[in-house]
């Protein structure tokens, strides 16, 4: 699956086909990088990392 | 019960089958009807039944809101077209406790009481029914009370002035003398009291003044239906509206304030109708709405829809009118997972729709719907029926978005 974390907000995006505007398609038959965009047998590290702090956010608020 | 008839006109005599289910034999020349009901055992009354070849087609009614104001009782004057004045419809009871009493500006107001009595300037006031008086039809409420119906009639004298609505509130009445309210003042109307079963329908049109709604506040009118607030200057408590009682249509209009961060927050509405002309931040503004199944939002300057939608999971179609505002949509649409259409109308920034309901047609729509990409933006539909079609992702990247499917 590709993974992009945004440099703005610190978000990330994932998804199993990635469309660009250029024409360019990231699936499992074309696993470059592009824009940020990499492709990840498993889950990030950091992506890990960064949804466990969002789930303690969410259950902090409740 | 609504029955849908097939009948069978040439022989042999044969099995009906629905969807390859057996349900049983119908003799040539003979009919069979198909009763339709719902998982609750309920009667389905179809809204029309078409047949192509040998396929039935039922369209069943839109979902119902399973509201009506109570036929009882007399109707709410329509006075939306004139100015400064407010009805309310009042519930005297036999069993007493029938006054009514209004904290106003002083000579402000005139009020017709609805019961023949001569009309009233008021400022200080209290007026206590005559249930025997009272010449309307008895009626009997759900807990065999009985009790009469009077229209009160307010004219504002004196504009921009203020307007305090006491319903009884004794032991024996509670809350529920006070029915619908439907005002054209310009005046800040204060509802003082917490808890009015019978209160289904506010509507206020026209109001100048900035408001506080607090009536409206954390379930304190569970039973509140129909609200319609529009326009005014602003909202003085943002979350006055928060947990607001089971509403099928909420119509709101503020052409004062610059936020309304979380005002329907967890809110239990059906429909959402929001304008607000200045609003820039909108940040939760239906977040967790658990019963909201459509809304249109139309804020032209937003810049923040950040978490706008999340987590309303019965929401089916969302509208903005005008997004090209919009610089931050972080989590806008997380969890709506029954969302079938959205629109936003010239966005330039990317957003989330996973794990939505969007057929082809829908995420087509979505799609047109948007402006020309910001810099490098991205749409993320992963998760909806047609994420993967080429159409929609077309049009998304000649606008310049990336689309991760």
């Amino acid at each position: 699956m590709f993974y992009k974390q945004n440099t703005d907000t610190g978000e990330w995006c994932f998804g199993n086909e990635v469309h660009f505007p250029d024409g360019t398609k990231l699936n499992a038959e074309n696993k470059q990088s592009k824009d940020g965009w990499q492709w990840h047998d498993e889950p990030p590290q950091e992506y890990l990392e960064w949804l466990e702090k969002q789930n303690n956010e969410i259950n902090t608020e409740l | 019960m609504p029955k849908v008839i097939i009948r069978q006109t040439t022989p042999p005599d044969v099995d009906i089958e629905i969807n390859g289910v057996n349900e049983g034999s119908v003799v040539s020349g003979g009919a069979a009807a198909i009763n339709l009901e719902d998982s609750n055992g309920d009667p389905v009354i179809p809204e029309s039944v078409t047949v192509v070849g040998d396929t039935f087609t039922v369209e069943l009614p839109a979902a119902s809101t399973g509201w009506v104001r109570n036929p009882d009782w007399l109707p709410l004057p329509d006075i939306s077209a004139t100015n400064n004045k407010m009805v309310c419809l009042y519930l005297v009871y036999e069993s007493g406790g029938n006054d009514v009493r209004f904290n106003c500006t002083t000579n402000a107001f005139q009020v017709d009481w609805g019961d023949g009595s001569a009309l009233e300037t008021i400022g200080v006031s209290t007026h206590v029914y005559d249930y025997a008086a009272i010449t309307s039809p008895i009626k009997v409420d759900e807990y065999g009370r009985n009790y009469k119906q009077v229209i009160i009639e307010v004219t504002e004298l004196i504009v921009n002035s203020i307007f305090e609505f006491r319903p009884a509130n004794n032991i024996i009445t509670k809350g529920y003398s006070c029915g619908d309210i439907r005002t054209t003042m310009t005046s800040l109307v204060r509802l003082s009291f917490s808890y009015a079963p019978n209160l289904e329908i506010f509507e206020q049109f026209g109001v100048t003044q900035s408001l506080n709604f607090n009536s409206f506040y954390q379930n304190k009118l569970p039973y509140l239906k129909q609200f319609h607030l529009n326009p005014i200057s602003s909202i003085q408590n943002q979350s006055s509206f928060s947990q607001i009682g089971e509403v099928s249509n909420f119509v709101y209009e503020d052409n004062g304030s610059t936020t309304c961060n979380s005002l329907l927050l967890r809110a239990r509405i059906r429909r959402a109708e929001l304008k607000g002309s200045l609003i820039t931040s909108a940040s939760g503004v239906i977040n967790e709405c658990q019963l909201l199944e459509e809304a249109v939002i139309d804020f032209p300057l937003v810049q923040n829809i950040s978490n706008i939608a999340n987590n309303c999971m019965r929401l089916r179609k969302l509208t903005f009118t005008n997004c090209s505002n919009i610089t931050i949509s972080t989590g806008a649409f997380d969890n709506c997972s029954s969302l079938e259409e959205l629109i936003l109308t010239g966005m330039t920034v990317g957003f989330s729709v996973r794990n939505s309901r969007m057929s082809s047609a829908a995420l087509l729509a979505l799609a047109n719907s948007v402006g020309p990409a910001n810099g490098s933006q991205t749409v993320i539909t992963t998760g909806n029926p047609d994420a993967s079609d080429p159409a929609y992702i077309a049009v998304f990247n000649s606008k310049g978005y990336t689309v991760t499917t």
